[in-house]
Order: C-alpha cells, then structure tokens, then sequence
C-alpha cells in the first residue's frame, strides 16, 4: 500500500492482527516522504516488516514509472526511521536464502545457517558445515520471494497500455462481489511467469490491458491460498500458507486494495502436508499446450522481481511447473 | 479516348499506380492521382467502389488537371454525372483503431456544423450523409450504432472531465460505457435491496444483544448470572489499547463485540468462573475466535461440547474425560492380526475350502482344523478305491493331482496352526488422559467461527492427540468437524487437533512478570504483598503439574526489571506438557501390572507412580518431570538456537506511558503485555502452527512386517475348462451333488453328451 493511505489500509487489515501504533505510523509515514523526495519515486509502498530475534525489518518498495519493472527495495532495522537500499540477491542466494533455518536476528551481517549441504553432497559430513549467507542476503531472497510469489493485487488495478508500461488503472472500480471470492479474480504482481495466453484463456470477458498478470488460480497445490470475506461482506481477505502472515485485502467494489506481510520471514515449505486435496471437480487452470512455454532457466543472475527472471525453484525437475500427477491425468480424461 | 478509358479503369484496379499508363496516353494524370489519393481517406479509407464502371467526373478533371484537385473543384462540374451511382461503401469498417474513428467522428462533428451555416456542396453533403449513414448503423448483434457510442463516450469524457490523461485509458473507457449500457434492467425482485444473510443475522444479534446488555435499568440487573464473572471480566477495550502499543491487536469494533459476545457467553453459564479472551486464530476458510474459561462443575458444561458430526464413528470421544473415542476407528496391528486370523481360521471358511477340494464329503470333514491333523496320503493314493466306481483309482492322473492338492492344503494346515504371525509390535498402553479441569486439560476452551454464533466447548485433549498434534503439521481449515488427513494419523477431528494445539499453545507460550500471578494454594491469596516476599514464597506453591493460579490485585513492577534484556523477570506461569501428552507424569508399568482397572485410578496416580518407581527401580521407564511452574523464560532454549523471547517496548518517545510486551518465537502470534501500571494480559493471533525449525518430513514408516504364508484359499487358479469341468460334474453324477447343477450346454457335441449322461443317470 502507498505510505499516502496507509492509514486506510490498516484499519481495514487491523482484522487480520495487523496493526501499527500512532507513533509508529507517524515515524514511519514522514520518512517515507524523505524516502520518496530523495528518490523521486512515484509511489512508496510500505509491504510489513519480519520480526527478528532482537530487531525488526521493515520493508518498502519504491515505484518508478512502471509498477512492475520500476521497483527498488528499501529496509530498515530501527523501526522505519532510516531506509538503507537491499541488494539484488543473485539466483543462488535466492535459493539459499529460502532454504535458511531459524529467526532472523534483526542484525544484517550476521551469518545464517541454512539446510543447504556444501559442494552438493548427499548428506553433511563429519567436520563440514553447512552453507551459510549473510543475513541481508537472506533478507533479499525472503523480500523477492514474498514479492515474486505471494504480492498479489486485484484484477483491473493495473493496467497496461498500448507502450507497454504498466500503471496504476484510474477507471478501476473494485472486483464485485460475485468475483471477489475467486481466484482467478486476483493476480500476481510479478512480470508475468505463465505464459501469454494462460490467463485469459480462461476468461469469457477477457482484456488483453488487463489480463496480462498471472492469476493465482494457477498456483499449485490448489489450496495454497485462502479468501475469506469479513463479517459484514464487504472486503475480502486472501491469505497465503505459504508466506504464514502475508494478507491482502480488497474492499469489493471500491478501488482500495493492498497487502502486508508480518511475519517471521521464514517461507512455509510443508504446504502439501498441510492441506486435504481438492474436490475433484475443481481442476487447476492449467490450460493446454502450456507445456510449450519454455522457463529460460539459464539465466547467471535472477533479478528482483520486477526485474524479471524466473525462479528455478518453482519449477519442476524439467523445467516446467510441477503439476500434480492427477492432475495430468485428469486433463487427458478429459481430452 | 479509348486508351485513358483502359488507364482509369485499371487506376481503380489493382494496378493503381503503375506508371507505365500515365507516360503515353495522360502524360498529366499522374499529378491528379495523387490528388485524389490525398483528398480521398478524409470520407473513407475503404475503396470507395467495387463496380467497374468509370466515374466520369474523376476523368474529366484528370484531363484538365494542370492545377491541384481540391474540394471546390467539384462545383460547378455538372451536378448529374457525379460519380457513380453504385453504393459507395459496401466493404465492413476497416480494422482500425478507435482513436481513428474518433478523428473521423470530430470531423464529421466540424462538416455537419459546416453544413448548417452554409448552404454546402452537395458532394460534401454527400460524403458527410454517406459517412454518418455508415457510423449509424446499428449492430445487427448488439442493436446500438458506433454513432451513438462514441458520443457517449465523448459525453462521458466532458461530463467527467477525468481521468486525467484521458488517451490513455480511451479503451477502458469504451468498454465501461458498452458496459454500463449492457446492464440488465433490474425487475421488480432484484430491485430490492438485498442484504445477504449472514450479514443480517449478525446485525439482528447483535442488536439483540445491545437492547439486552446496554440499558442500565433495573430489569437489566435482573440478567442470570449478571455480575458473575465481575472480577474474571476483561475489559477488551482497554487491552486492545495497549496492544496497539505494541504493533498487535484486533480493530477496536471487533474487540466490542468480542466483549459482548464474551457476556452473552457467561451471563447464563453461572459456572464459569472466569472467561479470558484468549486469542484469535486465522484458518483457511473460516477463523476461530478462542476463550480460556474456567470452569468450576465440568459436568455442567456438556451442553456447549462440541460433537464431531460423524456420531456414528466414534461415539465416544462424546463423553467427557474419557475420550478415547477416534482412536479405536484405527484398528491396530493387533487387532488386524487377529482379525486375519480369525477370518483364515474360520471353520466356515476351511470347510468351504475343503468342498472345492474334490474330495468326499468323509474327507472333507479331516481337512478341517477342528480335527486331528489329516492322514497323510497312503502309496495308493487319497482315495479309497470303492468310492469311485468302475474306476481305478490312485492311478489315474486326476488322483495324483489330488493327492499333490491335499499335500499342499496339509502342510498349509500344519503352518497355519503352529506359525501364524504375531505381530512383533509391543502393544501400547493407552495412557490415560487427564480429567476435565486438571492437568493439561484445565483450561476449557470456548471457540466461535463468528462473533454471535454460540461459543462451543472442546472437549478435553488425550494424551495421544497431544502427542500426535506435535508429531504433523496441518493447517486448520476453520470448520471443527473438518478431517485431518496426516501421516502419522491423527487421532481426531480438526477440533480435537485444535484442543491440542491451545493445549500446547498454552503451554508453552504463557508468560507473565515475576509475582503478578501466584498458585491457588497460597493462604493469603489477595493481600498486597512485596516483591522480594512473592519471591520467596513462590518457591514451594502448587504440586507438580498444577498451574491453578490467581492474580494478584494492586500489582506494580518495576520497569527496569520488565525491560531487563535478559529477560529474568518473566516468569511461564502454565506448565509444561511432558512428552508423554500429560501434565502429571502416569506410570505405564502400572496399567501392567493392574490390568484392566485403570479408570478409577486417576485420582490417586501421582502417589502411586512415586511408589512404583521406587519399586522398580531402574526397571521402568524415565520418570518425566517438567521445571517447576514460575520458571523464567530466560531458561527456555528454541530448537533453532536463537532467541525464544524478544522483548519489546511501545514507545520510544514517552518513556512514562511505556508498554512492554515480550514475544514469543517459538509461537509465533503469542505476545504478553505488561503496563507500567501492572496490567498484564496475554493475547495470541496467528496460525495456531509452532514455528518450525526445517520443513517438515513425515515419519517413515516402519520395516513390514511378514506376512503369513499365502495359502490355497487366496491363491489363484485357472479356471477350469469346459471339458474338465464336465469330466468332473460327470463323476459326480454318481453322488446327489450331480442333480444339483445341470451340465453346461452350449452346442450340439454338449447336448448329446448330456444326453448320454441321461441315459447314464437313467441307467443308474
């Protein structure tokens, strides 16, 4: 959420257990407008903090012109007074840095030990250990992971025009109420991953200045997000199990939405544990041939999200996107 | 003219443009074709005619062509001929952009003005009419004209005057405009307004419920049970107050009606003592709103339990302590052995074995169990000679093959009785779970889906649902009759699993400042007291196991203590649930040796586990004893190394009005807050997960175990042919058993043979 309406979005994400104190949202509002002044950013979006040991880090974004490939991320370890800018982290801290064990600590040069075994060893050795990375590195991977995988907005809040950038759509007015409670209502805030055509094959209506984002009824295992309406029917909740404190609200019908992460940083692997199957009437929204799309997985150096790049470990052992093995067959019953 | 006649018809051809036409013939034709090319798109982009014929006018202006061709050319060359008459527009609108017929809208906008004031061309009238009549075509599939849409949309745009920079979001708004046209035009019943129903049953009660508490008459203090929970009431205001401080907490309208949600949960409940807003829990579908009650008669409360919806299952996890209900759904390796034994044991079953064996009724009874073990085969063979008639038996191949069956089925025998498979898992003893109010199940927890619905009362947690909630990892869907679906099984619903899991909670993430609570068997429990004084009687307070504590009134910490890093000042005041699901630690060696009267020895199973270890000795297992309650949380140690507790102040500014909280990390959601004033009050809002250290892998299972032998009644075997099952119905023609299937028939060969059978059987 942008710094200017903070205040807004946190009374309606105070349901959620989210919520900032007065003096808090004070500090943390007037640094965002040094922030903004010295960085000549369009939009400063203020996306939570992750709760350390012994410190806190806040985070925000800063947004340039376009708001997916314009972004800078900016951190802070004394409660959002002074912003430090957090280095891009490479592919292979992206990896390390969601595989780390533990809290954070709150200090950014502190080593944190991960589940990683060195040189690719089947198993940790008498005398080795395993592979650590600072704690800022770690805080990079977590912040594109939240970003790349969870950061979700509703669709038509962006659109994307004929030039190809991507800006905030003045005419949005909210997502109904009949839509707000489907997945395939909200989309990621990431340069798009599946292909082109995934998304609005899918659609009756669909809107190719709109529907250029990756849905999050793509997302596997079905079941991974939760949305939820508040009591009185107005806003919707959705809520990742794989980011444990990530919320994202939209208040239907209105173009207010935003989202918050506050949480211990630490990604929730064990999703598939943690959920019973889905009904067998209810198919993942993987569309046919997407199987051509071809992930680049190449590439030295990922970037933030925003930047762009693909993340290996979302990928299966071929470099396509897992997809459960019922799944698949289900699809080819049905050819 | 013929040639010119060919070049113009061949310019409104394909070859338009060629200029080896315009040299020879109409040397200065080329100069009006670009003309016209110029003058032509304002009308139209499409090629204005399809017929072949030639306009005359374009011709005779080609010929005179030295000056450039502009509009007003046209007057006053002979209104009649102009050209042609065929209709000047047939193709479909050329695929392009809107903002192109946007332009071309303007500017038939700036024409029609043009036409009114003057007396215009009839050309430019014609070309404006033809291109208004082409835009006023209505849709043959939505029924509106691009005419009357774009100037909606251009309506739209000066009424609004927004958004800003309007070219750019010109589709999005043509498509609202087709949109909002598009609108169904609401009847009679969907033009009421429409509240949907839980809305309006949330808003009933809880207008109910304020006509009810909110007036201070005398008929209100009339309420059953108004007043007694005075001194156990929180005011949930006042700590959402404080818990902003912290960067936690629940909107304060959503903490109103939790308070009186809490009310109209105790008002007419007089045997709740105490109701605690203990936390809230988000889940995936719906969220549980949790209240830590205490409760002085248990066996009032049955009304609230809750009941897992599947009665039929498990129908005992209904009663209150025992609830050892779910876990016999789940049959174990003991059971099943039996249960494999019992079935391939079975008299029924061997002696329907024994009849397909082909064997003789008289034979047939030795194969079964009941008797002596089977005579082995005598060299002649199984069967008694007499028995088949003209044949001879023990020779014949049939014979031996019996004779190799009966082998097999009595070696089968023999292993069956002597070495069917024990399972070689040591039976478990079923630990008792600690009674309602005592132990581990002390506090009682009331959960809500949402704020309104009634409260319901899990039911109290067995050790073996502790145990198996620490063992997986589940995300809690928001419905308490919810499965689990886990490996290892969980034994129980989602409620049970979330029993287990404020259990544990509870458990581990309780904590408050040294001396603000003390154990229920202090003499002196509500007199103001030093802090040095608690410090010393605190040591010898309640028994093992038991964390029945009360507040102490008029509390004031010192603030250097509670911000002390270290973090020596706060205290857990819940005891810790041993690894064996239970508060007290219970003897297993004792259910052996007492057999089966294990129900009634609750009561008194501390004493005895004392004695029976001091018996044993080194014979039973570890004794588990958990630290005593008031220990502080700077010995807690996290499974990841790092800090279990983080300490945090409110304000950095306002030193005097400070609130401190302490975190949990081993729970994460899990805060204490403590007032300078010594108000302090736990909250937990989070997932209801541990936090933990590496993902998680489920158990391996254990090595299998040996199966017994596969034996003749589960073995396969080819079915018999036609032939041979004919052979063998023909034998036992000689018997009754012959009359009682006909034989099979299914062509001329079968139905002599079955002829000749009947002259057989009629010579019989």
């Amino acid at each position: 959420m942008d710094w200017r309406g903070m205040n807004f979005a946190l009374d309606y994400l105070a349901s959620t257990g989210t919520v900032f104190s007065v003096e808090q949202r004070v500090a943390i509002q007037s640094s965002l407008t040094i922030l903004q002044q010295d960085n000549k950013f369009n939009y400063v979006h203020f996306l939570g903090k992750i709760c350390g040991t012994e410190r806190d880090y806040y985070f925000v974004c800063g947004i340039g012109k376009d708001y997916i490939k314009d972004r800078a991320y900016f951190y802070s370890i004394n409660m959002g007074i002074d912003w430090v800018m957090l280095p891009l982290p490479n592919a292979g801290n992206i990896e390390l840095g969601l595989a780390c064990r533990g809290h954070f600590i709150g200090d950014p040069t502190a080593d944190s030990e991960t589940d990683i075994v060195p040189d690719n060893q089947d198993e940790i050795m008498e005398g080795d250990d395993w592979v650590t990375i600072k704690e800022e590195e770690r805080l990079g991977a977590t912040i594109a992971g939240i970003m790349n995988e969870v950061a979700i907005i509703p669709r038509g809040a962006l659109i994307k025009s004929v030039n190809g950038l991507v800006t905030e759509n003045k005419l949005f007015e909210g997502v109904p109420k009949v839509n707000a409670t489907q997945f395939h209502s909200y989309y990621h805030l990431r340069r798009p991953e599946n292909p082109w055509d995934r998304n609005i094959v899918v659609r009756a209506d669909y809107n190719l200045s709109l529907d250029f984002l990756d849905s999050i009824a793509c997302d596997l295992p079905i079941g991974c997000w939760s949305l939820q309406m508040d009591s009185l029917e107005t806003t919707v909740f959705a809520r990742s199990l794989y980011w444990p404190g990530f919320v994202a609200y939209h208040v239907m019908d209105t173009p207010r939405y935003g989202f918050i992460y506050i949480g211990t940083g630490k990604k929730n692997w064990d999703v598939p544990f943690m959920i019973l199957p889905p009904p067998r009437a209810i198919k993942a929204s993987v569309v046919e041939g997407g199987g051509d799309y071809q992930f680049d997985m190449g590439k030295e150096t990922a970037e933030m999200p925003g930047e762009g790049g693909d993340f290996p470990y979302e990928s299966g052992p071929d470099g396509r996107p897992y997809v459960p093995q019922e799944l698949m067959d289900e699809e080819e019953e049905g050819n | 003219m013929d040639p010119g006649y060919d070049a113009n018809q061949v310019m409104y051809g394909e070859d338009y443009g060629e200029p080896a036409y315009y040299d020879e013939p109409l040397p200065e034709d080329s100069n009006y074709v670009e003309e016209s090319e110029e003058a032509d798109p304002d009308a139209c982009t499409c090629d204005p005619c399809d017929c072949d014929c030639n306009p005359p006018g374009a011709q005779k202006k080609s010929i005179r062509g030295s000056k450039p061709l502009m509009d007003d050319e046209y007057e006053g060359e002979g209104e009649g001929d102009l050209g042609c008459t065929c209709d000047p527009c047939e193709c479909e609108t050329p695929p392009g952009s809107r903002e192109k017929t946007m332009t071309m809208l303007t500017e038939a906008v700036e024409e029609s003005e043009m036409v009114d004031t003057e007396v215009s061309h009839p050309y430019q009238l014609d070309e404006f009419t033809r291109a208004k009549a082409f835009f006023m075509n209505t849709s043959t599939k939505s029924g509106i004209s691009l005419y009357d849409h774009l100037s909606d949309v251009i309506r739209k745009l000066l009424d609004e005057r927004a958004p800003t920079n309007a070219v750019d979001f010109l589709e999005e708004i043509s498509m609202n405009v087709k949109r909002y046209r598009f609108q169904q035009p609401k009847d009679v019943l969907q033009d009421v307004f429409y509240i949907s129903e839980p809305v309006l049953n949330d808003a009933r009660f809880l207008n109910d419920n304020w006509k009810q508490y909110a007036q201070w008459s005398d008929e209100a203090k009339e309420i059953p049970g108004e007043g007694f929970v005075a001194g156990g009431f929180q005011n949930l205001l006042r700590l959402q107050y404080y818990l902003e401080q912290v960067n936690i907490g629940l909107p304060r309208e959503e903490m109103f009606r939790l308070a009186l949600s809490i009310k109209d949960l105790t008002a007419n409940r007089p045997y709740i003592t105490k109701a605690r807003f203990w936390g809230k829990i988000f889940c995936s579908r719906k969220n549980y709103y949790v209240v830590e009650a205490d409760i002085n008669s248990p066996g009032n409360s049955d009304a609230d339990l809750w009941q897992p919806q599947e009665e039929s299952q498990n129908p005992e996890s209904v009663g209150g302590a025992g609830d050892a209900g779910p876990q016999e759904n789940i049959p174990g390796a003991q059971a099943t052995f039996e249960k494999a034994g019992n079935v391939v044991l079975n008299s029924d079953v061997l002696s329907a074995y024994s009849k397909t064996s082909g064997l003789p009724p008289e034979e047939q009874a030795n194969l079964l169990p009941k008797t002596k073990a089977p005579t082995p085969p005598s060299d002649g063979g199984l069967l008694g000679e007499g028995e088949w008639g003209g044949e001879d038996a023990g020779k014949s191949p049939e014979d031996a093959e019996a004779a190799a069956d009966f082998a097999k089925w009595q070696g089968y025998q023999e292993e069956l009785m002597t070495k069917f498979p024990t399972p070689n898992v040591e039976v478990e003893v079923e630990i008792p779970p600690e009674s309602d109010g005592t132990g581990a199940n002390r506090r009682a927890f009331y959960v809500c889906n949402i704020l309104g619905q009634p409260w319901v009362l899990l039911p109290p947690a067995s050790p073996k649902q502790i145990n198996g909630a620490r063992q997986i990892r589940w995300g809690l869907t928001g419905e308490l009759d919810g499965n689990i679906r886990s490996f290892p099984n969980f034994p129980g619903k989602e409620g049970h699993l979330l029993k287990a899991m404020l259990t544990r909670a509870s458990a581990g993430s309780l904590v408050s400042p040294k001396g603000f609570y003390r154990g229920n068997s202090y003499p002196s429990e509500y007199e103001g007291e030093d802090d040095e004084d608690i410090e010393e009687e605190e040591e010898s307070m309640n028994p093992p196991g038991d964390d029945k504590v009360t507040a102490v009134k008029k509390y004031r910490p010192p603030m250097d203590s509670l911000t002390n890093p270290k973090l020596t000042f706060w205290v857990h005041h819940a005891c810790l649930i041993l690894p064996q699901g239970r508060n007290v630690w219970w003897n297993p060696l004792r259910a052996k040796k007492r057999g089966d009267e294990t129900e009634d020895e609750e009561e008194e199973e501390e004493d005895e586990g004392e004695e029976y270890e001091g018996e044993d000795g080194n014979m039973g297992p570890t004794r588990e004893v958990g630290p005593p309650l008031f220990t502080p949380i700077s010995t807690d140690v996290a499974p990841d190394g790092k800090a279990p507790w983080t300490l945090q102040t409110s304000s950095s500014v306002f030193k005097e009005f400070q609130v401190v909280s302490v975190r949990s990390n081993t729970w994460p959601g899990s805060t204490v807050v403590c007032t300078i004033k010594g108000k302090v009050d736990n909250i937990y809002l989070g997932d209801g997960q541990k936090f933990a250290d590496r993902s998680y892998a489920p158990f391996m299972h254990e090595n299998v175990m040996r199966e017994y032998r596969i034996g003749p009644e589960i073995e396969e075997f080819p079915d018999p042919s036609v032939e041979e099952e004919q052979k063998w119905l023909n034998r036992l023609e000689m018997d009754e058993l012959g009359d009682i299937e006909p034989p099979f028939v299914d062509n001329e060969e079968g139905y002599e043979e079955m002829e000749e059978a009947g002259e057989y059987s009629d010579e019989d």
